[in-house]
This record gives C-alpha cells, sequence and structure tokens, in this order.
C-alpha cells in the first residue's frame, strides 16, 4: 500500500502530439503544468479540442506524452500501484453489451482485485448508490445513457479509490441522472478524497468544485478558486420598465430576462455599461435600478475563450 | 491469474451470447446431412465422401469463426471504449492480451468440439463407420485453433479489422491447403524466388500437420502418440512467438 502524497496528480511541461490518418502532426496538448492536492475536487474545463481527453489519457497511462511527466500518486502515469488507488470513468464508455449489469460489476471487482467473498454485497451496495437495483440482470445493450453512465460510476468508485479521475461525467445526463451523480461526488468530497473531472456542465463545475483549470490549446489559461474567478468578472444589471427590444444593442450588452412588465439587460463590462446607459437616455427610457453582481463560470468561460468555433 | 481468466470469460460469454457458433453449426449441420443423403442411394466409397465433406466443411467453419472472434476482440474494445476502464484497473496490458488469447483459444475448441460432436453423430447415423483417427484429428484441429487465434490477435494490433480478417483467412487456409505446394514450386525456381519460398516455409506455421482428414477418410493407422506430442510443442511455440509480436506493438500501443 503506498502512502497518498500531498500532490496526488503532478503533470509539467506535458506536450502530446500526434499524427493524423493523412500524416499531419496535430499538437493537442502543448507545454501543460497543473497540479491536484489530495482532498481536493478540481473541475478541467475548456472548449472542445483544447486538450481535455489527451491530458486524461496521458494521466492513466493510455498514451505516452512526446514530452514532459507526469505523476498520479507519486508514480509515474499508468504504474500498476498508482491504478490500484485510482478510480476511473471514460468519456461515454459503451461497456459489454452482451453482459448485464451485475456481470459488468463482477468482471471489474476481479480486476479491482476485490476479495471473492466480498464482492456480491460491494456489487449491492455499489447498485444500490447508482440506482441500479432491480435492472441488474437486464443486458447493457438496453441501457440508456444515463443508465451506462451509472455503470461506469459504480466501476469507477468500485473500491473506494482515493482519487476519482472522471471524463465528461454529466455529459448527455438528465436532470435526474445529474443530481444523482453529484450526490455521489459529494459524498466522495465529504470523505476528503479528491475528484478530477473533466466537464462541459459548468453549472456542475460550480456546484461541486474548489478549484478550476481552465485550459485552451492544450496550455492552462486559469487556475483559480472558483470565487476568485466569478470576482473577476463583474456583471452589471440594469432594469427598465416596459417590454423593450432595442433593434441593436452595444457589444457585451444582452437581454437577461424579459418579465413582470420590465426588461433586464446584463453588461459584462464598464465600457459596455456605459454604452447601455447611452443608449436608454437616447431612447428615454428611465432606469429603475442598476447593481453589479459577480459572474458566473460560464461568463468567465466565455470571457476567456472567446466565441472561437473549435 | 484470476485477471486473465475473468478477461477470458468476458471472450466466451460474448461470443456465445452472440451466438454465431450455433449459426456455423446448423449450416455445418445441414451441409454434411445434405452430402450424407448420397450415401443412401448405395454407392460405393460415397462414406468416404461424407467423411471429407463433414471435416472440409466443419474445418472451414471454426477457422472463419476463430479468426472473427480473434480480429474484432481487441479493436471493439478501443472502439467501444471499454479497454479504457479495463486499464485503468491493476491489470497491465500483458494480462488482457493473455485474457482475450485464452478467451479466443477456449471459444474455438469448444466449437471445434461442437463441430465434431455434431459429425460422429451424423456418421453414426449415416452409417459411416469411425475410426481412433478421428478422434486425434479432433485434438489436433484444436491444437491448430490457438495458434490461429494468436496469429489473429496478433495482426489485430497492426491492420485494420476487415484487413486482419482478410490476411489471417488467407493464411490459415493457405498454409492448410497449399503448404507442400510451397515445396513443387522451389523445384522449378531459381535465387531469390528460392530464398521468398523458403522464407515462407519456414517462418509460416504448418497448419497442415494439424489435418488428419486424409488419415480418417482413407482409413490409415492412428497417428503414433509422439507425432502428437511433438505438434503440441510446435503449436506452443508458433503460439508463443506470434503472442511476442503482437504484445510488442500492444505494450507501447497509444490508445
Amino acid at each position: 500500500m503506498i502512502d497518498i502524497p500531498d500532490e496526488v496528480i503532478t503533470i509539467t511541461d506535458l506536450m502530446v502530439e500526434y499524427k493524423t490518418d493523412s500524416g499531419k502532426t496535430i499538437r493537442a496538448v502543448d507545454g501543460l503544468n497543473l497540479t491536484v492536492r489530495r482532498g481536493e475536487v478540481v473541475g478541467f474545463i475548456g472548449p472542445n479540442g483544447a486538450g481535455k481527453s489527451t491530458s486524461i489519457k496521458v494521466l492513466m497511462g493510455f498514451r505516452k506524452p512526446t514530452r514532459g511527466t507526469v505523476q498520479v500518486m507519486g508514480l509515474p502515469a499508468g504504474h500498476m500501484a498508482g491504478r490500484r488507488r485510482v478510480g476511473f470513468l471514460p468519456e461515454v464508455a459503451l461497456y459489454y453489451p452482451f453482459l448485464n449489469a451485475r456481470e459488468t460489476l463482477r468482471m471489474f471487482a476481479k480486476l479491482r482485485e476485490i476479495p471473492r467473498g466480498e464482492r456480491e454485497d460491494i456489487i449491492d451496495d455499489l447498485l444500490d448508490k447508482v440506482k441500479l437495483t432491480g435492472r441488474d440482470r437486464e443486458p447493457v445493450r438496453g441501457f440508456s445513457k444515463g443508465m451506462l453512465q451509472r455503470v461506469g460510476i459504480a466501476q469507477a468508485i468500485m473500491g473506494e479509490p482515493d482519487l476519482l479521475i472522471l471524463d465528461e461525467v454529466t455529459s448527455g445526463l438528465d436532470p435526474v441522472a445529474r443530481y444523482d451523480v453529484r450526490r455521489i461526488l459529494m459524498d466522495f468530497k465529504a470523505k476528503g478524497k479528491t475528484v478530477f473531472f473533466s466537464s462541459h456542465e459548468l453549472s456542475e463545475v460550480t456546484m461541486l468544485c474548489d478549484r478550476v483549470i481552465l485550459i485552451d490549446e492544450g496550455r492552462v489559461l486559469v487556475e483559480d478558486k472558483l470565487s476568485a474567478m466569478s470576482n473577476a468578472i463583474q456583471r452589471h444589471i440594469v432594469c427598465v420598465d416596459g417590454l423593450l427590444s432595442p433593434p441593436q444593442l452595444p457589444q457585451g450588452v444582452f437581454i437577461h430576462a424579459v418579465s413582470n412588465g420590465q426588461t433586464t439587460f446584463s453588461a459584462d463590462s464598464v465600457e459596455a455599461h456605459a454604452a447601455l446607459n447611452g443608449l436608454l437616455k437616447q431612447m428615454d427610457v428611465p432606469i429603475q435600478h442598476s447593481f453589479e453582481e459577480p459572474g458566473s463560470l460560464e461568463d468567465f468561460f466565455v470571457h476567456s475563450i472567446g466565441h472561437k468555433v473549435s | 491469474m484470476e485477471k486473465i481468466l475473468g478477461i477470458a470469460q468476458v471472450t466466451i460469454i460474448e461470443s456465445f451470447r452472440r451466438k454465431d457458433p450455433y449459426v456455423v453449426l446448423i449450416l455445418a449441420a445441414l451441409i454434411v446431412f445434405g452430402a450424407g443423403l448420397f450415401s443412401r442411394f448405395g454407392t460405393e466409397g460415397l462414406g468416404k465422401f461424407v467423411k471429407d465433406v463433414g471435416f472440409t466443411v466443419t474445418g472451414l467453419l471454426a477457422v472463419l469463426i476463430c479468426v472473427v472472434t480473434a480480429a474484432r476482440q481487441l479493436p471493439n474494445e478501443i472502439q467501444n471504449r471499454t479497454l479504457y476502464p479495463l486499464l485503468a484497473k491493476p491489470v497491465s496490458r500483458l494480462q488482457v492480451f493473455l485474457g482475450k488469447y485464452l478467451g479466443v483459444g477456449v471459444m474455438a475448441s469448444a466449437v471445434v468440439l461442437l463441430f465434431s460432436a455434431e459429425l460422429y453423430l451424423l456418421f453414426r447415423i449415416l452409417d459411416i463407420p469411425v475410426s481412433g483417427v478421428f478422434f486425434q484429428s479432433v485434438y489436433l484441429r484444436m491444437l491448430s485453433m490457438w495458434i490461429i487465434a494468436g496469429m489473429t490477435l496478433s495482426l489485430s494490433v497492426y491492420l485494420t479489422q476487415g484487413g486482419n480478417v482478410t490476411v489471417s483467412m488467407l493464411l490459415a487456409l493457405a498454409m492448410q491447403t497449399f503448404a507442400n505446394t510451397l515445396i513443387t514450386v522451389r523445384t522449378d525456381l531459381e535465387g531469390w524466388g528460392v530464398w521468398v519460398i523458403d522464407t515462407l516455409y519456414w517462418l509460416l506455421p504448418h497448419l497442415e500437420l494439424f489435418d488428419l482428414t486424409k488419415r480418417e477418410v482413407h482409413n490409415f493407422p492412428a497417428a503414433p502418440l509422439w507425432v502428437l506430442a511433438a505438434l503440441t510443442v510446435y503449436a506452443a511455440v508458433y503460439s508463443l512467438l506470434f503472442m511476442a509480436v503482437g504484445m510488442q506493438r500492444f505494450r507501447t500501443l497509444n490508445l
């Protein structure tokens, strides 16, 4: 048994290149540096093609880096002793369609080195946790995406790993499944375990994470606490009476809400706020009230990445 | 060892739940029984014909099932991403590879046994005598399946799935059918042609050695035990060689 180090994940100067079918070299990760400490819940976010999944593949030892070092649990990525302490959920695995959920978990229990006598109890407990009790004898082939993800989470948390690495954990899940997954991860967090997960669902990241790492083009753009990120973006909210729809809003100004006979605008910078005030004055519309609030993670994401198409 | 057995078990369950062996079992029964109907006309020597058809058809179908099953194992695992959670557990790539090999080998051997039981039953129904060579033939055919499984599994990390099925089928059937022809061809060649034929002759497994069909059909005596023992070692060596070549690539394959 290895001791859990303070830094459970350390990525230093990671570069990953691969060749496409046409022979072109693509640099998926370019000098990535990051650290995840014991007990943290860290969200790994970025646009499509930012290098999240490639980084996670290197972290799990599925892919060799072109350059750089990656350590998990103080050991080189993919080391057998390290894998004994890690639970992993890949981005949408199909599992074995001809097995049922119980048979699937039984196979993973063997691979996880869970003693034979304890397996069935552990599987019952896991099925209960992911709400698949009663469906465990059905072939996985008939499972919805959400149910498959539940099987995936069950195998990932099997054996109480110290570190969970999840790739797009809530991708494509309905609100109930998402709630259940969040509950399981919160439970994990409460036990002082470490979670490192990539996601496109920024609301999930906001609800779960202590810290967020935002990457783009294979590099870390921002790495900070969630509160610091939100505070970095201030939104200016302006409310006016009437259902207003100006033909053209200044750049950085959006209609935030239209309800109860009022229109609420949101401006994402001081300049945009000034331009909005100017427009309302020009239209002779009095401002009912105006205030500032911290931006959401989504605001921060869009502000940092921009609107480029990946 | 339990991890290897666990992976092998999944491979075996998959094959039988996909019902591939049952389909070819019915197909083989229909072909052999159809050929057997000729013997009802009382023509002399048709028993030999039925035996020949029976062994050839079941032999071909067993190779087909073995190749198709072995060829899809690793590519499907990668494509469906089932390999990721597998390798995220404390399991080495060697264990995954051996588990797959064991699973395909056991499944293909079980298919040979099923085919043989079916043939035996049909020969009994059609009053065609069966000698001890029949049982030696079953054993050797099972051994050849392990070589073919190793070869196809190894090629699956180098070739596409379709390409692998084609190449493996060609190699398996060509070596069963035309291995002796290589010697005949060699006598008419000179220079690099001789070198190519020699390389092929010594590099490829001689699967024709595992085929006792003609012995059984023509009522030859059973092969001595030392031959069976030597062929067992031969099969083990070739399987190991193929596995080593495949593992060399799979070990470093970026997923």
